[in-house]
Formats: structure tokens, C-alpha cells, sequence
């Protein structure tokens, strides 16, 4: 099984390397992208529970095989594999793109796996810097102005949060004295310097996972990418952030209780505005990645649960709630694919199954969305003090939430002319790849619930108070968007929303220093053009180092404002909470 | 033949050389560059011998009397040997890039001279057992690196050579004071693990904290603290072999070292920190890192930018050793090779891009990575590398600096590393993206139907950037840069505790 755990690993790594060294167009690589997630797959079924330290890899490399890890490999392992069998139809094979989207494809998933074996701390953050490093190329892969946009503001957050996550990891592993996940997360809470690492591992995870105020770059990436990257994106790769808060933040201790509150208010918050954000998006992608945003606002709020009542069974349900909207986005990302290239006859197929994906997001009886759901409202209810009854009241209606912006999917998805065909050599792939991520939405998720997490209690599927409580904000959610669609126009909000109003505030601020410098300017003129005479050349220079300076600054400063911005806001109200 | 015999062969492996090489006729190139290159791997192999004959426990000590009371003292140690291994090692390299590099040029017997010179130079540095011995060597190399910084021989050549030798003399000058003070107030007095000054400081705080503030000064000008950095980025007309050496092994690495020799082998870190004299140098460390990281941002010229990025990276050498912990002090030692090797792949990458399509410029890097692929890959594992992304060399002592910094109490360590990485990142990435996901506007055309620079300037971009990976990835190997600086640390803190 040693063997098994490693290859999970180098399998997907040296593929990876050789689609990188690989100079021609290479059919083979790309139409098997897919059995690179096989190791991950078997490991996850197959594997008995393993601990295994590698003492001369970086510093000193543990990894272990826990019901975490076992959920995130099943998780990854699927996400992969179905959208690798889609990548010969949807990204090409037949050319140098195909190779080119290989690598960084395979790198991603090695780096996932990695994070989700890892036992310390080293291990999981070059797991986790791998997969955001690598997943830059797949952002910009298409090359598009808008790609090249995504992609570099993708970076500027991506190198945030992993300073971030560095300096929290840092400060917790001081304070802690130990680089072993399981012992760090036990004994964070009463060390030294505990709530400034808390904070900084909560917004570094974040970033990755699309927090609410960190998750500006998401719906522009996400949707930049192409549809088989978009599915691991959100699928998948959001889910490494997730992971780091629940394998890092202090699940033992009341002192950081109010780091849990923090994470349940921003988790809810962030479950409503993804969905209102997202119902205003004109394009099917970056709906659905405000829907991703959305929906880790759900496993954010798990997290604060954690957090607060140190049960094990609230990070497990966050394991549960992580495979099903994983599988869930997987099948509506590579479902807009699908129906791109498809005939009339079959795209009402295919979208009957997006409508079946959307209503288990959505929570509706019988899915793996009212599994997801009921557990997390039975934790939820039984927070101490007004959080108890608040969560009960305020949980159901993101259901209903999730129904109006996954209705608006479904109508634009309906509205949009498909594109054109396929080679049939693809085609098959793509339809097989879309179908077993449906058809394992509607199982996956049931089956390993409570075998694999062990705290979790599911729902019995043929309670029909369950039903009730989880059919009621759908059939609400689809009379709001009955009215919504009848009666009224939608305001567009821009991809990015913030992001936007941050970069006009910045770029106004930008006029008004300008224009006052050049007052200061006029008014030193005469003093100024003494020294710059006196210094010469090198007064010049720096003149010219400045302006230059200056262009590069406009590109790079925008999103980092937003961010700092942000961080500052959330770093204070931590200090309150 | 007898263990003291050892250190005079590794100055001799390149001293040799170095005569018989100025000595030669232009025209008799093959002789020139067998002999260069005898000699560097030569040393690589003896010191190599030196790290098992160490590890084993071995000493060995070349001293003779010079004047009564003043000895010249060269002794293979742990730390010395650190700072040998990669000076040897990349002086190899360097020397395979300087052959093909120069190819062609002209004056080539001064240049090699001087260039083996400068290796003499370094490893006398490195050997140095005394304040003395040390200073002798450092001003051989002031001397022997002004040649090679002037080499092109044109205005802006002899300007920059100017400005380095009115910085490096000055430098120079304070160090000769503060030696002779400290011969005066406690007597001749030779490195030793933990630090030696221990009874000294506790008679004489005040003199001592002079002489400390001397030496740091002195030394600080080679290691581009600022504000002694002037010389660095005009010391840039040098030819590229040139550059990666004096960035990466020879000048400013000898600067950095001093720094390191002072605080631990001659004050020792307990006896610093109690002078109070590690704040103030961490500060200064501090200071330097986020201004170099700033000025890098602010230049186009790629090896402008690499050379502030030195200023900047340089400083964690210092920070380390100023933060009074065993692994902060870790961090730093295991930076004086990082640095070393991440930087002298970007100056190979940044001399074979300059080579081979007349690029200077980062706005002119569009695409590079399209038709230089190896190459620029590369540049890219060592410049993510420098950001710090796990588990490549950067990350290793990011790692440590910021844990030491925290176990210190120093709660504003890991503040500065994230800063620093999101400086380093503004400065390298767009380089990175560029070359990879930029169009260039006109497509790069292919020289002979090749894609890539040729093999004497590729392969040691090659070896080195494969080090960058290695010394991260097998981090905790034995005789890893990491687990010899723990070695290190451990007796200097070990030693230099009551």
C-alpha cells in the first residue's frame, strides 16, 4: 500500500513532467489523462489506514491515510478523471494546445493528492503551492486578453494568500513546536501567538478556497479557463483550501471561539452574496463559479462549527458537504461543455442532468444535497446561545438561494445556440466523462457517508420530514425566480464585482495623486530642475526609473489594494470577534 | 602528506593557475583554458575530500608567524567549509559559462588570470583563522575583482570600476581601525566556534561595540547593506560570468560571510546579543531587505533588477545571524549557499537570453520562453525559488528564518518574510509570465534550426538551477547545505552557552 500512496503522487507528477518535455503534439498523453487519478482512485477504496514518514524528503515528509485524506482522494481522483476524459474534445488533442493543457492539468492533481496525504505541515504546503503555481498556466491557457487579465489578477491573490499561509504556518508551528498536523490543530489554541495564526491561516487558506472578500479573482478565473480546468478549479482545487482550514485551524480549546464565530458569519455571508452575485452573471461559468463561492460559504460555515464545538463530526460533515458540491460543479462545469457541442435531440438530455445537478446543490429531496444539508443544519442547531436558532432560521433559504441562481443557469444554458460539433473520437469520451460524474453525484456521496466519516449521521432517505424541510426553499426558490424572470430586468454586475469598484477607486485616487503632484511639481519646478542639474545624469535616471516603476506599478497594484484592503478589514474584525 | 598541507592546496589549486595564466601569451588559448579548468576541478575534488575529513571529526591548520604576535592562520572548520563547498563548486561552473561566454574576446590571459586570482582570493577568505588572515584576503580581492569589473574597457566600464573600488577601498579602510583596536584591547586572537570575546566584552562593552560597529560597516560595504549597496548595480557593466560571480560567490558573498564570522566565530551570538549589538543589525538587515526588493521592482533592465534582487536576498544572510536563535541562525547560513545558487542561475539565464537574442530588458522578454525553453526554465524554477514557493532552496530558509524569528519573539519576522515574498514575487513573475505567456512581436528566429543557447551556457544554468531543486527537496539529507548549517549552529550556540 506504500507503494500505492507514492504512486498516487509521482504518477500524475512524472506525467506531468513528460507532457513538459514533450515537444510534439501527443495523442496518447492527452486521450489518457484521465488514468493518472487511478492510484488516487484505488488508494481511496482499496488502501487500509497508513501512516509512512520519508524522513530525507524537504523536511522530513510524513504522510498519512485518514478518513480527510480518503474523502479528498476520492474526491480529486473522480474530479480528474472525468474532466481528463473530456479534455480531448473540449481542450484538443491534436495539436500543441492539447500538450501544452497536459501538464499543468496533471501537476494540479499530483499537488492535490499530495495535500490530502500530507500528515505535517511541510508536506501540505508544498502540496498546496504546487497546485497553485500550476494551476496559473491552465487559467491563461486560452491566451485571451481576458485569460491573460485572469490570470495575472489569479496571481496576485494566489501569492497573497501563500505568503499569508506561510507566515500563519510559521507563527503556528513556533508556537506549537510541532510540525505534525493532527498535534498542531489540538494544541494551537492555548499557544503563544495563536489567534494572529488562526487569522493568517483562515485568510491564506481563504484565498485559495474563494472566501468571501478574498474570492475576487474566482469568477474571473474560473470561467477563463477551459471547461475541463474550470471543473477541477472549482470542483476540486478550492476544496485544497478547504482542507487547509479544516487539517489546520485549533479544533480544541474555547480561547479561539471567536475565530470560529468569524468563519460561520463570513460562510453564511458569503453563502447569500455568491447567489446574488452569481444570479446577476450573464455568462454560464462565471455563474457558476459565484455558485463555488457560494457553496464554500456553506463549508466555511461548517468549519466555524468545528472550530467552536471541537466535534468530529463537523469536519467530517465538511468532508461530506466537499464531495458532493464537488461532484455537483464537476457535472454543471462540464455540462456547459457538453451542451456547447451537442445536438438538439441530445442537449435536452443533457440538460435534464444539469437540471438534476443544480437540484442537488440545491439541497432537494433524494440528492446527496439533502444529505449535505441535513447534517450540516443538525450541527448547526445545536451551537450554543442565539447561533443555534439564528443557523436554523437562516440555513434553509440558501437552498433557496442556490435554486434561483442555478434556475438562471439552466435558462441561460437553454437560451445559448450551441457551437458546433465534435470529432466523434472525442465525443464519446466527453458524454462518457459528463455521465459518470452524474451518475456518481447521485451516488457517491450516500455511499461513503457514514462508512467513511465516521461522526457523520445521514438522514434516512425516506423520511418525509426531511423531504419537507428540504423541498420547501426549493419549490420557494422557484417561485422567486418565476416572478424574478417574469417581472424583472436583472441588473449585471461585472465578473469580479469588488474587484471592479476597487480598481475604479484606485484608478480616481490614482488622477487626484497625479494631478497634485503635478501642483508640487509646477511649484518646486524651480528647485527641482536646480538639483536635477546638479545631479546630473543620475537625476534622470531615477526620473526615468520612476515612470517606469510607475507602469509597472499600474498593472500589479489594483487587485493588491483590494486585497490588502480587505485583509486589514478582516484581520480587525477578527481582533473584535 | 600532512593534514596542515591541505589548505595551502586549495589557495595553490587556483593561485598556480592564476600566475601561469597572466603569464601567457594571448594566442595560446588551450593551454590557458586547460589549466583554468584543471585547477577548479581540482579544488572541487579536495574539497570534497575536506567535507568527509571534517564530518570525521579532522582538523585541519596551516599557521605561520608573520611578525611576532601575528600570525597568518588558514583552518578547514565546519563554517569555512560551508562557504568553500559553494565557492569551489559554482567557481566550476562559472568557469565552464566564462569559457564559452568570452569565447573570442580578447585579452583573455589577463582576464583568467585575475579571474583565478579572485578564487584565491575567496578561498583565502573562506580559510581565514584570524581577523588578520582575513583581512589580507579580502583586500586581494578588492584588488583582483577590479580588473574584471573594467574588462570591456569603455567609459561606462571604467566608471562603474571606479565606483567599485572607491566603495570597496573605503571598506576596506575601516575594517584595517577596527582590527588594530581589537589587537590592542585583548591581544591576537583566532575564530573560534561560539565566539572568543566573551570575558573581553564583559571588561569593555563600549570598545567593543566600537569595534563591532566598525567591522559591520567595513564589511557591510561587500554585502550591500545599505547604504553601502552604490557600487553593486554599476559594478553591472561587468561581463555576465563576471556578475554571477561577484553576486553569488566571490564579493558580496565575502561581505556576508565576514558578517557571519563576526557574530558567531568572533563575538559569538550570546556575547553579541548581550552588547545589545543584534537589534540594531537586524534592523539594518530589515531596512536593506525591503529596499533592494523595492528598487529591483522599479528596474527594467534584467540585470539592474537581479542585482538590487542581491541587495534584497543578501540581507536574510544577515537577518539570520542578527535574531539571536539557533535556527534563525540556521536560516541564514543555509542562505549563504541558497543564495548563491538561485542567484547565479539567473545571471547564466540572464547572460545566455543576452547572448543569444540581444535581449537586456524585461519588456523585451516576450516569448524567450518559447524559444529558449530550457533555459528560461531554468530561470523560472530559481526565481520561484526566490519567492520562496516550497520546496525549492528560497523556501528552506524562509522556513527557518521565520520559525527562528518567532522562537525568538520576534513576532515581526514572518510579517517581513510575507512582505518579502510578495515584493520578490512583483519582480520576478512578471519576468516569469512574460517569457512564457506573452507573444512576442515578431516570432524569435532559430539560429541553425536550434532553439537554445549554446551547451558551455546552458549546462551550468542546468546544473546549478538542478541544485535549487535538490537542496530543497533533500533538505534534511546528510550533507545538505541545510544539515551542515544546523551542524554549525549547534556548536556555535552550544559552545558559547555558560
Amino acid at each position: 500500500m506504500t507503494v500505492l500512496a507514492l504512486a498516487a503522487v509521482a504518477v500524475p507528477a512524472s506525467g506531468a513532467v513528460a507532457a513538459l518535455l514533450s515537444t510534439r503534439a501527443d495523442r496518447a498523453l492527452c486521450g489518457f489523462l484521465w488514468v493518472a487519478s487511478v492510484p488516487a482512485l484505488l488508494l481511496a477504496v482499496l488502501g487500509p489506514p497508513l501512516e509512512l514518514a520519508i524522513p530525507w524528503l524537504g523536511l522530513g515528509a510524513e504522510l498519512a491515510l485518514d478518513s480527510l485524506a480518503r474523502a479528498w482522494l476520492a474526491l480529486a481522483g473522480t474530479v480528474w478523471a472525468v474532466a481528463g476524459l473530456t479534455v480531448p474534445a473540449l481542450v484538443g488533442d491534436s495539436t500543441e494546445r492539447g500538450v501544452r493543457f497536459a501538464s499543468p492539468f496533471l501537476a494540479t492533481l499530483a499537488g492535490a493528492v499530495l495535500a490530502a496525504l500530507a500528515a505535517d505541515v511541510v508536506t501540505f504546503f508544498i502540496g498546496f503551492a504546487l497546485v497553485t503555481y500550476a494551476a496559473y498556466p491552465l487559467v491563461v491557457h486560452d491566451g485571451t486578453h481576458k485569460a491573460v487579465r485572469a490570470g495575472r489578477i489569479y496571481l496576485q491573490f494566489a501569492v497573497v494568500g501563500e505568503a499569508v499561509l506561510l507566515a500563519g504556518l510559521v507563527t503556528a508551528v513556533a508556537g506549537t513546536a510541532t510540525t505534525r498536523l493532527d498535534t498542531l490543530a489540538t494544541q494551537l489554541a492555548g499557544a503563544p501567538g495563536a489567534g494572529a495564526a488562526a487569522t493568517l491561516l483562515l485568510i491564506g487558506c481563504g484565498v485559495k478556497a474563494g472566501m468571501l472578500g478574498v474570492h475576487m479573482w474566482l469568477p474571473l478565473a474560473h470561467p477563463a479557463a477551459p471547461v475541463p480546468a474550470s471543473a477541477v478549479l472549482s470542483g476540486a482545487i478550492i476544496k485544497v483550501g478547504l482542507l487547509g482550514w479544516l487539517r489546520l485551524l485549533p479544533t480544541d480549546g474555547p480561547e479561539l471561539a471567536g475565530v470560529g464565530v468569524v468563519a460561520i458569519v463570513v460562510g453564511v455571508a458569503g453563502a447569500f452574496a455568491g447567489a446574488l452575485l452569481g444570479t446577476t452573471q450573464r455568462d454560464a461559468k462565471s455563474l457558476l463559479a459565484y455558485s463555488s463561492v457560494s457553496q464554500i460559504g456553506l463549508m466555511l460555515t461548517l468549519v466555524g462549527i468545528a472550530v467552536i464545538t471541537a466535534t468530529p463530526g463537523a469536519l467530517a460533515a465538511a468532508g461530506l458537504f466537499a464531495v458532493h458540491h464537488g461532484l455537483a460543479k464537476a457535472v454543471l462545469f462540464l455540462g456547459v461543455g457538453v451542451a456547447h457541442t451537442t445536438t438538439d435531440r441530445l442537449r435536452t438530455a443533457v440538460l435534464a442532468g444539469q437540471a438534476f445537478a443544480a437540484l442537488t446543490l440545491a439541497g432537494a429531496p433524494l440528492t446527496s444535497g439533502m444529505a449535505a444539508k441535513t447534517v450540516l443544519k443538525d450541527l448547526a442547531s445545536q451551537l450554543w446561545g442565539p447561533w443555534g436558532p439564528v443557523l436554523d432560521a437562516v440555513l434553509p433559504w440558501t437552498g433557496a438561494a442556490t435554486t434561483v441562481l442555478l434556475g438562471r443557469l439552466l435558462w441561460i444554458q437553454v437560451s445559448e445556440a450551441h457551437a458546433g460539433s465534435v470529432p466523434s473520437a472525442g465525443r464519446r469520451r466527453l458524454l462518457g466523462g459528463w455521465m459518470t460524474a452524474l451518475a456518481l453525484t447521485a451516488g457517491l456521496a450516500w455511499a461513503i457517508g457514514e462508512r467513511w466519516m465516521p461522526g457523520v449521521s445521514l438522514p434516512v432517505v425516506t423520511d418525509v420530514g426531511v423531504w419537507w424541510s428540504q423541498g420547501w426553499p426549493v419549490i420557494v426558490g422557484l417561485g422567486l425566480l418565476t416572478l424574478m424572470l417574469r417581472w424583472a430586468g436583472l441588473p449585471s454586475v461585472p465578473a469580479g464585482d469588488l474587484l471592479v469598484s476597487v480598481a475604479a477607486a484606485h484608478a480616481s485616487l490614482r488622477r487626484v495623486a497625479r494631478v497634485t503632484a503635478d501642483a508640487l511639481t509646477a511649484g518646486l519646478g524651480q528647485v527641482a530642475g536646480g538639483l536635477r542639474r546638479a545631479a546630473g545624469g543620475t537625476g534622470r535616471a531615477a526620473f526615468r526609473a520612476q515612470a517606469r516603476a510607475e507602469h509597472v506599478l499600474a498593472h500589479w497594484s489594483a487587485a493588491g489594494t483590494g486585497t490588502l484592503v480587505l485583509l486589514v478589514a478582516l484581520s480587525a474584525a477578527l481582533v473584535v470577534g | 602528506m600532512a593534514p596542515s598541507m591541505l589548505p595551502l592546496l586549495v589557495i595553490a589549486t587556483s593561485l598556480v593557475p592564476a600566475v601561469v595564466v597572466m603569464a601567457l601569451p594571448e594566442g595560446r588559448a588551450r593551454t590557458r583554458e586547460a589549466l583554468t579548468l584543471f585547477g577548479a576541478v581540482s579544488k572541487v575534488a579536495l574539497v570534497a575530500a575536506l567535507l568527509v575529513g571534517v564530518a570525521r571529526g579532522e582538523v585541519y591548520e596551516a599557521s605561520w608567524q608573520v611578525l611576532p604576535d601575528l600570525e597568518m592562520v588558514l583552518r578547514v572548520e565546519e563554517l569555512p567549509l560551508l562557504f568553500l563547498t559553494l565557492s569551489a563548486a559554482l567557481w566550476l561552473t562559472t568557469t565552464v559559462y566564462a569559457l564559452g561566454y568570452l569565447d573570442g574576446d580578447r585579452r583573455l590571459s589577463r582576464f583568467f588570470g585575475f579571474f583565478n586570482l579572485c578564487v584565491t582570493a575567496t578561498m583565502g577568505i573562506g580559510l581565514a583563522g584570524n581577523l588578520f588572515t582575513f583581512l589580507i584576503f579580502y583586500e586581494l580581492l578588492t584588488v583582483s575583482t577590479y580588473p574584471l569589473v573594467v574588462h570591456e574597457g569603455d567609459r561606462k566600464a571604467l566608471a562603474g570600476g571606479r565606483s567599485y573600488l572607491a566603495y570597496a577601498v573605503t571598506g576596506g579602510s575601516v575594517l584595517f581601525p577596527a582590527m588594530v583596536a581589537l589587537h590592542v584591547l585583548v591581544g591576537p586572537v583566532d575564530f573560534a566556534s561560539g565566539g572568543v570575546l566573551a570575558e573581553a566584552a564583559a571588561q569593555n562593552p563600549i570598545a567593543l561595540t566600537g569595534v563591532f560597529v566598525l567591522l559591520v560597516v567595513g564589511l557591510g560595504v561587500k554585502a550591500a547593506l545599505v547604504p553601502g549597496h552604490g557600487w553593486l548595480p554599476r559594478a553591472m557593466v561587468a561581463p555576465t560570468p563576471v556578475s554571477a560571480l561577484l553576486h553569488a560567490v566571490a564579493v558580496v558573498k565575502a561581505g556576508a560571510y565576514g558578517i557571519v564570522r563576526v557574530v558567531l566565530d568572533l563575538y559569538g551570538p550570546d556575547t553579541a546579543a548581550e552588547l545589545g549589538l543584534l537589534p540594531p543589525l537586524a534592523a539594518l538587515a530589515a531596512g536593506t531587505l525591503v529596499f533592494g526588493s523595492v528598487m529591483a521592482i522599479r528596474q527594467d533592465g534584467l540585470k539592474p533588477r537581479l542585482a538590487y534582487s542581491t541587495v534584497a536576498q543578501l540581507s536574510f544572510v544577515t537577518l539570520g545571524v542578527s535574531l539571536a536563535s539557533p535556527v534563525a541562525v540556521v536560516g541564514g547560513l543555509v542562505h549563504l549557499v541558497h543564495q548563491g545558487l538561485m542567484k547565479v542561475t539567473l545571471f547564466y539565464c540572464a547572460g545566455a537570453v543576452a547572448t543569444e537574442l540581444g535581449v537586456h530588458r524585461v519588456s523585451e522578454l516576450a516569448g524567450a520562453g518559447r524559444r529558449m525553453p530550457l533555459t528560461m526554465g531554468a530561470f523560472t524554477l530559481a526565481g520561484l525559488a526566490m519567492v520562496g514557493v516550497p520546496p525549492l532552496a528560497g523556501f528552506v530558509t524562509k522556513w527557518h528564518l521565520g520559525v527562528g524569528g518567532v522562537l525568538a519573539g520576534q513576532w515581526w519576522v514572518p510579517a517581513l518574510m510575507l512582505l518579502s515574498s510578495l515584493l520578490t514575487a512583483a519582480y520576478v513573475l512578471p519576468i516569469v509570465h512574460a517569457a512564457w505567456f506573452r507573444q512576442p512581436a515578431d516570432p524569435w528566429p532559430t539560429r541553425d534550426g536550434r532553439r537554445e543557447v549554446r551547451p558551455s551556457l546552458l549546462w551550468p544554468a542546468l546544473v546549478t538551477a538542478t541544485a535549487v531543486v535538490a537542496v530543497g527537496v533533500l533538505a534534511d539529507a546528510p550533507f545538505s547545505p541545510l544539515s551542515w548549517s544546523q551542524l554549525i549552529a549547534q556548536e556555535a550556540f552550544a559552545e558559547g552557552a555558560p
